[in-house]
């Protein structure tokens, strides 16, 4: 099932620097405010579900988390910077309430800070229509403020959007979703009269999918983002393509998952004909090739 | 409680820096304690092959070794003696131990003796505190 009314022909064939593949490398900033942590059991340290349905606190769970803004992120940031390439941040606003200067100084570097609800636990598909606009205006609001500049993008905890959720983006002026996962391909979409840029998202190279939840060691990351890359690069003779990383601070922020996104970059970055970018970007392109410009 | 009468605490696992709370305004010093290089997480419930341990373990060594120019790190190494303690978990302890020792400037401590070294940094005004959150 497609969101949105696709517009025929709004994949471009051609990519900025002629490049063949776009590295999307992508920071999930997130933080869990409510007991719900709980969907960090798989990867955080165990709480049990009984505590939980009694409405104990998971500290160790809390502590966990709190590893992204003391040093997983600073790190990602400094190995970003080592290697002089742009990231996009899925921030949840509570993050850039919580860290402010951390933020700014991402955006500083020249990284693109991108809507991702206020925090992992306040998800689309349980809010009311006007808390939904309001959880948006609530994270643009706060994004601006810290970071100078309002976010243009969007993706949804977990990637679970509501029926309603592109239809306020498109309202709020926002320019592209993250919510898509059906193509390796940008495309247009037509959502209420307003167009949406749609950016693929999957979730096959993310340090929670590959790592924690799928029982495989850290150097898997490593090996599924290579075999992706390789048949996204020979595909990309045709049409560019996007490649998709993501880590999350709290997990691969941490010094033995770090070094991955070392050799991620190290590895794109080989080839000719490689355009890393942020998301924005890839949103202006698709826009502009089409003729349209925001 | 516990934290009243306690030296240390190993339940922080949001730093790669040992830290001074305050409880009850008496210092006592967090010393990071991350589940990373665990045997349990990492093979038992993490399904991952015996060896990771190793691996996570070099990885989160090269890494902190790199960044110790500018602040000292603690790495952390857990093993649970029913778990690692059988020989096919027991050789990547020492695989561990042997690549550690390969490099200078490296401390094997207890627990104790970080909580001492920063309660002494602390005393001398060269470390500074922050309250526990209620």
């Amino acid at each position: 099932m497609r969101l949105g009314k696709l517009l025929p022909g709004s994949t471009p064939t051609r990519a900025p620097h002629d490049a063949r593949i776009i590295v999307c490398l992508q920071i999930a900033v997130e933080h869990y405010v409510g007991p719900t942590i709980r969907a960090h059991v798989s990867i955080a340290p165990a709480f049990p579900e009984e505590a939980i349905s009694q409405g104990k606190i998971n500290y160790i769970g809390l502590s966990w988390q709190d590893y992204g803004g003391n040093a997983g992120l600073p790190r990602l940031m400094r190995i970003l910077d080592k290697y002089g390439v742009p990231a996009t941040g899925a921030v949840n606003g509570v993050m850039v309430e919580r860290y402010p200067d951390l933020i700014r100084e991402f955006a500083r570097a020249g990284h693109e800070v991108c809507g991702h609800s206020w925090a992992q636990d306040v998800r689309e598909f349980t809010l009311s229509e006007e808390e939904e606009r309001e959880n948006i205006r609530r994270c643009v609001e706060i994004i601006t403020r810290v970071t100078g500049e309002r976010p243009y993008g969007w993706v949804s905890p977990g990637g679970q959007l509501s029926e309603r959720t592109l239809v306020l983006l498109a309202a709020e002026g926002f320019t592209y979703s993250l919510d898509f996962k059906d193509d390796d391909v940008p495309y247009i979409v037509e959502v209420d009269g307003h167009r949406i840029v749609a950016i693929p998202n999957p979730y096959d190279i993310n340090d929670i999918q590959v790592y924690a939840r799928s029982g495989n060691p850290p150097e898997a990351y490593v090996s599924v983002f290579q075999r992706a890359f390789d048949i996204l690069y020979e595909e990309g003779a045709e049409q560019p393509k996007i490649i998709n990383s993501i880590m999350h601070p709290p997990l691969f922020g941490r010094p033995f998952g770090a070094w991955a996104l070392e050799e991620v970059i190290q590895y794109a970055k080989r080839f000719p004909k490689v355009w890393f970018a942020r998301r924005r970007e890839v949103a202006d392109w698709v826009l502009s090739s089409y003729g349209e410009t925001r | 409680m516990l934290f009243s009468v306690s030296l240390y605490s190993l339940h922080f696992k949001d730093d790669d820096v040992p830290q001074i709370v305050l409880t009850n305004g008496k210092p006592m010093v967090a010393v990071p304690n991350p589940h990373d290089v665990n045997d349990k997480t990492m093979y038992a419930r993490g399904l991952n092959p015996p060896q990771a341990f190793f691996d996570i373990f070099k990885k989160t060594l090269d890494m902190l070794y790199e960044e110790s120019m500018e602040s000292p790190k603690t790495a952390n190494l857990v093993v649970h003696p029913p778990l690692y303690g059988r020989p096919f978990g027991g050789w990547l302890v020492s695989k561990a131990i042997r690549y550690a020792k390969g490099f200078t400037e490296v401390w094997f401590a207890r627990r104790m003796d970080v909580a001492n070294w920063c309660l002494q940094l602390f005393r001398e005004g060269k470390l500074t505190s922050e309250a526990l959150p209620e």
